[in-house]
C-alpha cells in the first residue's frame, strides 16, 4: 500500500497542472470564440483543387 | 409563340440547378459569362463570381463544396455604395479604436454561412493594402477589421471590397466597456464550472477510495484531500446560488437557489464538523457533483438563449447603410452620413430605393412608399408633401428632400421592436407552476427538518439530530427538480437549432404543444416566391423582336414581375434601346416612348400604340414538398388554413395544389384583417415571411418566419427556419409536445424520488452514506431521461 505514498502525491500535481492549464487559458481568452476555430484548422494547408463538377 | 432561349428553357424544366454561389434554387437561369456551365439565381451572385474569378479567388467554391454548406445564405444584392461616410472623422470617433497605430472598427456581415467564407474574409489583407488583419467570429457574423492609421488608410476600401464580394458590411459601434464587462462574465462562469468539474472529478476519487473502506490513516489522508478540492467548488464555484439566495432574501421571496445554498452551507459546515470529529463520512463528493452538474446545465441554458438573443446592433435593418444629408438647402449639397448620426430637424435626400431612416414628413417631392415593413402592405402607396413618412419604409419610385421627425426608438418601428424585445425575456408557464411547487416543496422540507431535527435530538442526543436534519436536506435537495425542466428546454432547443430552427425561448417550445391551427402564408412559403417569366406569346405582325423593348421598359424597375421579365431578357442578351417619357405607375405598369412608338406594359400584357402584341405568363412555383408536408400536419390533426392578401383565384389554385380544404382559404385579407383571424382561432400558428408578414407573426400564438433576415424575423416571430418551406414545420410541432412529455416525465420522477426519500430519512432507512449515493444519481436520471428524449424526439430532423 506505501505505493499510494508516491501516487497520490503525483495524482495531486496532475490535477493541479491540468486546472493551473485550465485557468490560464481561460483568462487569456482560449474559449471566448468557440465556434470559429473548427473551421480554421481546416484550412491551414491549401486544399487540393476538387474537380470542378456542377452541383447534382 | 414561344420564343425561349434554349439553354434557359431546359434550367426552367429543371428544378434541380441551383446557384453556384448562394446555392438557391436558380430559376431565371442567369449563365456565368466566362464559363456556360454555372447557373446563378441572380445578377448579383453572378457579379460577386466574376469579382472572385477575377482576383483570382474562386478556390472559394472548391472550399464550399468540400466544406458542405452549413446555412443557407440569401442571395448577393450588389450595392454600388462607396461607404464614404466610414472615413468621417466624426464617425471613426465613435466606431473605430486606436492602439499602436493600427485603427480597428467591427462590421457585422449579411451572408456569412461556411467554411468558405471564413477562407474568403480572412484573405482581405492581401487583396487591400492597408488592411493587416481581418477577424472573423462565425458565431456572431462579426469581423474586426484593422488598418495602419495613415492618411491613405481606408475602412471605406476595406467596406467596398467586401460588400463586392456579396458580404454587405454593417458597422457595429464600439462600446469598450460593456463589451469587456461581457467578456469577464462570460470567461468568469466558464472558470466557475471548469473549476467545479476539476474539483468533483478530485473529490470522487478520494471519496470512492474511502467508500471502498480504507484504512484509518489513509482515510484521513483522504478526508483532508476531498476538502481541498472542495473548497475552491464550494466557495468559488458555488458564489451564484449564494448570490442568487441572497438577493432572493432581500426581495423576500423562495428561489430555488435557496435550498441548494442552505444544503451547501450546512453541507460544508457539517463535512468540516466531521473532519475535526474524526468521523469519516462526508457529503463533499455530492455537494461538489450537485454544483457541477447546476453549473453545467446553466452554462448550456446561457450558450443556447445567447444565440437568439445576441445583444446585435439591429437598427441597420430598416435605417438602410448610408443616408444623404442636406447640408445646405439653398444649393442642395449634401452629405453622405450612417443612420446613426442622423438628428431631429435634419433635411435628408432619400433616392428611388432607398430606405427612410426616421419618421419624417416630406419637404418636397412625391413618391410611392413601400410599407410592407409597418403594415404587411405589399403595393406601394403615393405620399405627397406634408405627409408623414415612416422609418423602415422603403421610397420607390421619386426622390424625395424630407425633414426627421423622429429617431431611432421614438420611431414607430422603433417602439414596435422594442416592445417585442421586452417579450423576450418571457417564462414558460410550466416554469413558472414548476416554480410554484418547488415553492411549497421548499417550505415544506424546510419543516419536515425542523420536525426531524426536534425529534432526532429528543431521542438521541444534539449530533444525531443534526446529523438526521442535514441527511434529509441533502437528500432532499430539489436538484432533480431544479434540472428537470430547464434542462429538457435547452436540450430541446439545441436539437431544434442543430435542425436549422432557432426558437426564441422556453415559452415556446410549451406554446408549440398548444398549437391546434396552423395558418400558412402563401407567397415564398407554400410556393417559391419568386417570380419567373415562364412563357411570352408573341401577336405582332410581323413578328418583331420583343425583347429589347421588354427590356429597356423593365430595366429599371424593382417590380417583381419587372425584374422577372428583366432577367428573362438578360439570358436572351437582350439590349438597352434609348426611350424617353419613361413613366412607372405602381398598379398600372410602366410605359415609355422608344424608337418613334409609344409603348406601354399593364397587366401581364405589352401595348404597342395601344395595340396589344404579347402576353407574358408568369409562374409562382408551390415547392415540391408543401403537398406531402401539408397532408402530414393534417394527419396530425391540425388545422391547416392559407391565409394571402394575394388574389382568389391564385390563392385558389395554390390551395387546391397544396391540399388545404376550400373553406380554409383566405384570400385577399388585409393585414388588419389577417390579425383578426389569426386571433379568431384558438392556439394558432402562423408561418409566413419576416419582414412582410412581422405583425400577424407577432400576434400569433406562435409565428415561424420561414424567410427573411434571421435576426429581423426573430424580433417578430418566435421560430425562426432556415430552411424555405413548411417541410419542418411538422417537426418543430412534434419537438414542442414531446418537450412537454419528458418535462412532465422528469417532474414526476423527480417528486417520487423525493418523496420516498423524506419517507426513507423518517423510518431511518436512510443512511448518510445511502443519501450521498442516490443525491447524484437522481440528477444523472433526470439528465439521461432529458437526453435519451423520446423515440419521436430522436427521429425529428433525421
Amino acid at each position: 500500500m506505501e505505493i499510494i505514498l508516491i501516487l497520490l502525491p503525483i495524482s495531486i500535481l496532475l490535477g493541479l497542472f491540468f486546472i493551473t492549464g485550465f485557468v490560464w487559458m481561460t483568462t487569456r481568452g482560449q474559449y471566448d470564440d468557440l465556434e470559429t476555430p473548427k473551421f480554421k484548422m481546416l484550412l491551414e494547408d491549401k486544399l487540393e483543387s476538387a474537380p470542378k463538377e456542377n452541383r447534382k | 409563340m414561344p420564343i425561349m432561349h434554349a439553354n434557359s428553357q431546359s434550367t426552367l424544366d429543371n428544378a434541380q440547378l441551383y446557384c453556384t454561389h448562394c446555392d438557391e434554387p436558380a430559376l431565371a437561369g442567369i449563365i456565368s459569362r466566362q464559363d456556360e456551365s454555372k447557373v446563378f439565381c441572380c445578377v448579383g451572385c453572378r457579379t460577386v463570381y466574376e469579382v472572385l474569378n477575377n482576383i483570382g479567388l474562386d478556390e472559394y467554391y472548391d472550399i464550399k463544396e468540400q466544406s458542405g454548406v452549413i446555412r443557407r445564405r440569401a442571395p448577393v444584392q450588389i450595392s454600388e455604395q462607396q461607404y464614404l461616410f466610414l472615413d468621417h472623422d466624426s464617425f471613426l470617433k465613435d466606431y473605430a479604436e486606436k492602439s499602436d497605430g493600427i485603427l480597428s472598427m467591427d462590421f457585422y456581415l449579411e451572408g456569412i454561412h461556411c467554411l468558405a467564407c471564413l477562407w474568403l474574409i480572412e484573405k482581405l489583407p492581401e487583396l487591400i493594402d492597408c488592411v493587416v488583419n481581418s477577424k472573423l467570429d462565425m458565431e456572431k457574423s462579426v469581423v474586426t477589421i484593422s488598418i495602419t492609421d495613415q492618411a491613405e488608410s481606408k475602412f471605406s476600401l476595406a467596406a467596398k471590397k467586401l460588400s463586392q464580394l456579396g458580404y454587405r458590411p454593417h458597422p457595429l459601434k464600439k462600446n469598450q466597456s460593456i463589451k469587456k464587462l461581457k467578456q469577464k462574465e462570460e470567461r468568469s462562469y466558464l472558470l466557475k464550472t471548469g473549476i467545479a468539474a476539476a474539483g468533483a472529478s478530485n473529490v470522487m476519487i478520494y471519496a470512492v477510495s474511502n467508500y471502498a473502506g480504507a484504512s484509518d490513516s489513509y482515510a484521513n489522508i483522504f478526508n483532508l484531500l476531498t476538502i481541498v478540492f472542495a473548497i475552491p467548488v464550494l466557495f468559488y464555484s458555488a458564489s451564484p446560488f449564494y448570490k442568487n439566495a441572497l438577493r432572493s432574501l432581500q426581495n423576500k421571496t423562495i428561489s430555488i437557489d435557496l435550498p441548494i445554498s442552505v444544503a451547501l452551507i450546512a453541507g460544508t459546515f457539517y463535512g468540516f464538523w466531521n473532519v475535526i470529529h474524526g468521523v469519516h463520512e462526508n457529503y463533499f463528493d455530492s455537494l461538489t457533483t450537485l454544483v457541477f452538474l447546476l453549473l453545467l446545465s446553466r452554462y448550456f441554458l446561457k450558450k443556447i438563449q445567447e444565440k437568439a438573443l445576441s445583444s446585435r446592433d439591429f437598427s441597420y435593418f430598416y435605417m438602410g447603410d448610408s443616408v444623404k444629408r442636406v447640408i445646405s438647402i439653398e444649393d442642395m449639397i449634401t452629405q453622405e452620413i450612417h443612420p446613426d448620426f442622423v438628428a431631429k430637424d435634419d433635411y435628408l435626400l432619400i433616392a428611388p430605393g432607398d430606405f427612410i431612416p426616421a419618421d419624417s414628413v416630406i419637404i418636397n417631392g412625391q413618391s410611392h412608399i413601400n410599407n410592407s415593413l409597418l403594415t404587411g402592405e405589399s403595393e406601394p402607396q403615393r405620399y405627397e408633401e406634408q405627409d408623414q413618412v415612416f422609418a423602415g419604409t422603403q421610397n420607390i419610385s421619386n426622390q424625395l428632400l424630407i425633414q426627421v421627425k423622429h429617431t431611432r426608438e421614438d420611431t414607430r418601428v422603433g417602439k414596435i421592436l422594442k416592445s417585442v424585445e421586452e417579450g423576450w425575456t418571457t417564462k414558460a408557464p410550466i416554469v413558472l407552476y414548476v416554480d410554484k411547487i418547488s415553492k411549497v416543496f421548499m417550505y415544506s422540507i424546510l419543516i419536515l427538518v425542523a420536525i426531524l431535527f426536534v425529534k432526532e435530538s429528543a431521542t438521541g442526543g444534539l449530533s444525531s439530530g443534526f446529523e438526521a436534519a442535514l441527511t434529509l436536506l441533502i437528500v432532499t435537495c430539489p436538484c432533480a427538480l431544479a434540472l428537470a425542466t430547464p434542462l429538457a428546454f435547452t436540450r430541446s432547443l439545441e436539437i431544434a437549432s442543430s435542425g436549422g430552427a432557432i426558437i426564441k425561448n422556453d415559452s415556446v417550445l410549451q406554446k408549440l404543444s398548444e398549437v391546434e391551427n396552423v395558418f400558412i402564408d402563401k407567397t415564398g412559403t407554400l410556393t417559391i416566391g419568386q417570380l419567373v417569366l415562364k412563357r411570352v406569346d408573341n401577336f405582332s405582325k410581323p413578328n418583331e423582336p420583343i425583347e429589347n423593348i421588354l427590356f429597356s421598359l423593365c430595366k429599371q424597375s424593382t417590380h417583381p414581375k419587372s425584374r422577372a421579365i428583366s432577367y428573362y431578357c438578360e439570358t436572351l442578351q437582350a439590349k438597352e434601346l434609348v426611350k424617353s417619357k419613361y413613366s412607372e405607375i405602381p398598379g398600372r405598369g410602366i410605359s415609355a416612348l422608344i424608337d418613334g412608338h409609344y409603348y406601354r406594359i399593364d397587366r401581364d400584357r405589352l401595348f404597342k400604340n395601344e395595340k396589344m402584341i404579347a402576353v407574358l405568363t408568369f409562374v409562382d412555383q408551390i415547392r415540391a414538398d408543401t403537398a406531402t408536408s401539408v397532408q402530414s400536419l393534417k394527419q396530425d390533426k391540425y388545422s391547416v388554413s392559407l391565409i394571402s392578401g394575394d388574389h382568389r383565384d391564385i390563392c385558389f389554385s395554390v390551395g387546391e395544389q397544396a391540399g388545404i380544404d376550400e373553406s380554409n382559404i383566405f384570400t385577399e385579407v388585409m393585414p388588419e384583417t389577417k390579425n383578426k383571424i389569426i386571433k379568431s382561432h384558438k392556439n394558432s400558428m402562423m408561418v409566413g415571411d419576416g419582414a412582410n408578414d412581422a405583425i400577424a407573426l407577432s400576434q400569433a400564438h406562435v409565428g415561424v418566419a420561414v424567410l427573411g433576415a434571421m435576426d429581423i424575423s426573430l424580433k417578430a416571430a418566435d421560430i425562426y427556419m432556415s430552411e424555405p418551406g413548411i417541410g419542418r414545420i411538422r417537426d418543430v410541432l412534434i419537438l414542442g409536445k414531446e418537450t412537454m412529455s419528458v418535462i412532465k416525465r422528469n417532474l414526476v420522477f423527480s417528486l417520487i424520488y423525493n418523496l420516498v426519500t423524506i419517507v426513507g430519512v423518517f423510518a431511518g432507512v436512510i443512511t448518510p452514506l445511502i443519501g450521498a449515493i442516490i443525491m447524484p444519481l437522481s440528477s444523472l436520471t433526470v439528465l439521461l431521461s432529458t437526453y435519451m428524449g423520446t423515440k419521436r424526439m430522436r427521429a425529428l430532423w433525421k
